[in-house]
């Protein structure tokens, strides 16, 4: 059960028991990666069907740490609990490996929340400042991240909405900082910003050195003119929109494609939706993804 | 205050799994009828009629139903709780239930609200029309179980547009640019206004005509887009226009409720505005500043002179944690300081308690009005 309360699973509200739930679980996870693979997607992730929330797992595998208040999650009808601190923190990885593919495969990509939004969204009842905080959670990462590494995961996304939804982009030299510490260089580095316009991180992350690979926006809320031209970083597009279940017009997504290659010029483009695809039911998430399928080709 | 604080429900209990099995054609054990018999004894309800129900092979459904809401109002009259409605015991939940009874919207598929729980989200595909009245068999039955004072929950225009797709209203599907965002403002005004006008208003109507006098928009989705509050307050507004002869509260949850202000004085004829607190509360006892985190944000609807009562969420009800009677009313104590008035103040538990067992609920409820004897006796 990793500690969950039992309140919160769905088994108990379709009245089957756990071991069904799980085993759904499992087909689900199955179901996803085959549509990726199918799609010749380059990174594969397993669609974190047993993480509550993005907080949850590391919650649940950290002594000094507790689940806090429910807390809307940005501008959505989704919502998190609260990260508590509460002292000092020991990672178990153990306990984490309980929402990790069992497997992970040759390209397995894993998305975790920045350090920066992390911290910003966590309660840390030791009466320290925001540095310290974000110091506390950045190790914690790094433990997390090691673990990962050493269990063949070859990407790691940090997943950034704090900043650009609330137009923080003197967050940003904390935010690098983070990163540094948690990179080790033996994974791919993505950071990806989304739930407000990503151009001004864009423009932080041209003019300074940091170990980000791939940087990536949302283009929803993105202003196209202002991000820098001759981008020398990989560029991480969020063209189709995970809060909305129209499938856009896929010529209208290759001109902006073409737009993006032509005028951002990037060191290189990857494609992605803008932002989580919870937001949207399974079988439009499944078209978003073949679409996105159907772009890459 | 002399007979004390006026304690409420906020609106769902969960379903007994007797009543969801009885009604979705679910094989009854005889867990189910040791349950029916169990909070039958406890609430001093004769069960032969619902045992006897439950063990026929044709279950008579709607006499299912009948049975879970007069278990409902039993448990919260027990709980000692002065305003309370049926636990919504024939609503699937507080959104599917306004939709499915209303007319332009398809259901689209399930997406998470939190944890592993999901809600089948709607879009939006013509102009909305009420179907059938969302709650009047609902009161014509509540009204034949109790002498309570009832509040009828009605889920708000602002968070059934916010939890719904829009593939009427909204037409501009350009990206790349803010500007384009900003376009859809005014398509996103007329979509919210027009559940307003369209579904919720005609709907309190039907309420007051069978003589309801306390009326509860529910809108959890409030201040989910901050540039949005004014939109929300204009919809309450809109929803209540012209209709005179009942008490018209707001209930909000899980949301920074700063973001209310200033607009929240433009908001008219809201009698009352119930809030979860308790989730964001710890779990000590104490009624100094430090000691009540979870309702700090009481001290803006003194500095801004709101006349409206609270409706003060005191129990937690994601949290099977059992609050004590002390704590309760260190958490009424500490509102009534900040408030200055404890007329102001309507303890309940924090939301609808549907996430819990019965057994818990019943603990969270109960405790609302030990709660606020306790405070009273220190007043």
């Amino acid at each position: 059960m990793n500690g969950q309360d039992k309140s919160n699973l769905s088994s108990e509200r379709f009245f089957c028991d756990l071991k069904y739930y799980r085993q759904k679980e499992e087909e689900d996870q199955a179901s996803l990666v085959q549509l990726q693979l199918e799609n010749g997607f380059m990174f594969i992730e397993d669609g974190k069907f047993t993480w509550q929330d993005i907080f949850r797992p590391f919650v649940l595998s950290t002594d000094g740490m507790e689940v806090g208040a429910l807390t809307r999650w940005f501008d959505t009808n989704t919502f998190y609990k609260q990260p508590r601190i509460n002292g000092r923190l020991s990672f178990d990885p153990e306990k984490f490996d309980a929402f990790l593919p069992n497997v992970p495969r040759e390209n397995q990509k894993i998305t975790l929340p920045s350090p920066l939004t992390f911290a910003r969204l966590c309660t840390d009842t030791r009466g320290v400042d925001f540095a310290q905080t974000l110091s506390t959670v950045t190790g914690l990462m790094v433990s997390a991240v090691t673990h990962l590494e050493k269990k063949g995961i070859k990407a790691i996304q940090f997943n950034e909405p704090f900043a650009p939804y609330a137009g923080r982009v003197e967050d940003v030299d904390n935010l690098i900082r983070s990163i540094q510490d948690v990179s080790s260089g033996k994974s791919l580095s993505i950071i990806h910003f989304y739930f407000g316009d990503g151009a001004p991180f864009l423009r932080v992350f041209e003019e300074r050195e940091s170990s980000v690979d791939i940087v990536g926006v949302d283009f929803y809320k993105t202003k196209f003119a202002d991000i820098p031209i001759d981008f020398s970083k990989a560029l991480l597009a969020g063209v189709l929109d995970s809060q909305n279940i129209l499938i856009e017009e896929k010529d209208k997504i290759e001109r902006f494609i073409g737009q993006i290659s032509e005028q951002v010029r990037p060191q290189s483009l990857y494609l992605t939706h803008n932002a989580d695809l919870e937001f949207v039911p399974e079988a439009i998430a499944n078209q978003k993804l073949k679409l996105l399928g159907e772009l890459i080709r | 205050m002399k007979e004390g604080f006026i304690t409420q429900e906020v609106g769902s209990l969960a379903k007994p799994e007797w009543r969801v099995k009885a009604v979705t054609g679910g094989k009854i054990g005889p867990e189910d009828i040791q349950l029916a018999v169990y909070w039958g004894e406890r609430l001093g309800i004769d069960y032969h009629p619902l045992v006897e129900a439950l063990n026929l092979p044709e279950r008579s459904k709607s006499q299912i139903r009948d049975l879970a809401a007069l278990y409902a109002v039993r448990l919260q009259e027990k709980a000692g709780l002065d305003v309370i409605y049926d636990g919504e015991q024939d609503r699937a939940e507080m959104y599917e239930h306004s939709i499915r009874n209303s007319n332009g919207f398809e259901f689209k598929g399930l997406v998470r609200a939190f944890d592993d729980k999901y809600y089948n989200k709607a879009a939006c595909v013509d102009v909305p029309a009420v179907s059938r009245s969302w709650h009047a068999s609902e009161v014509t039955r509540l009204q034949g179980l109790t002498q309570k004072r009832i509040k009828v929950p009605i889920t708000g225009a602002y968070t059934l547009a916010t939890w719904s797709y829009d593939e009427h209203y909204a037409k501009n599907r350009d990206l790349g640019t803010q500007e384009a965002a900003d376009r859809r403002r005014d398509e996103r005004e007329e979509f919210v206004l027009d559940i307003a006008k369209r579904l919720i208003h005609p709907n309190i109507i039907s309420l007051i005509e069978q003589g309801v006098d306390w009326i509860q928009i529910d809108e959890p989705a409030a201040t989910t887009i901050p540039s949005e509050v004014p939109l929300f307050i204009k919809a309450f507004n809109e929803s209540v226009r012209g209709i005179e002869g009942a008490d018209f509260s707001v209930h909000i949850c899980y949301s920074d409720y700063s973001l209310l202000f200033p607009y929240i004085t433009e908001m008219e004829n809201c009698a009352q505005y119930s809030l979860e607190f308790a989730n964001k509360d710890l779990k000590t006892l104490g009624v100094k500043d430090e000691e009540r985190p979870g309702y700090h944000v009481l001290k803006l609807f003194r500095e801004y002179d709101i006349p409206s009562r609270i409706g003060l969420g005191v129990s937690d009800i994601h949290d099977d944690f059992a609050e004590s009677p002390e704590l309760v009313r260190d958490r009424i104590l500490y509102a009534v300081d900040v408030l200055r008035d404890p007329a102001l103040i309507n303890p309940s538990p924090d939301c609808g308690l549907r996430t819990r067992s019965w057994e818990v609920a019943f603990q969270k409820m109960s405790v609302v009005s030990q709660g606020a004897r306790l405070a009273m006796e220190r007043i």
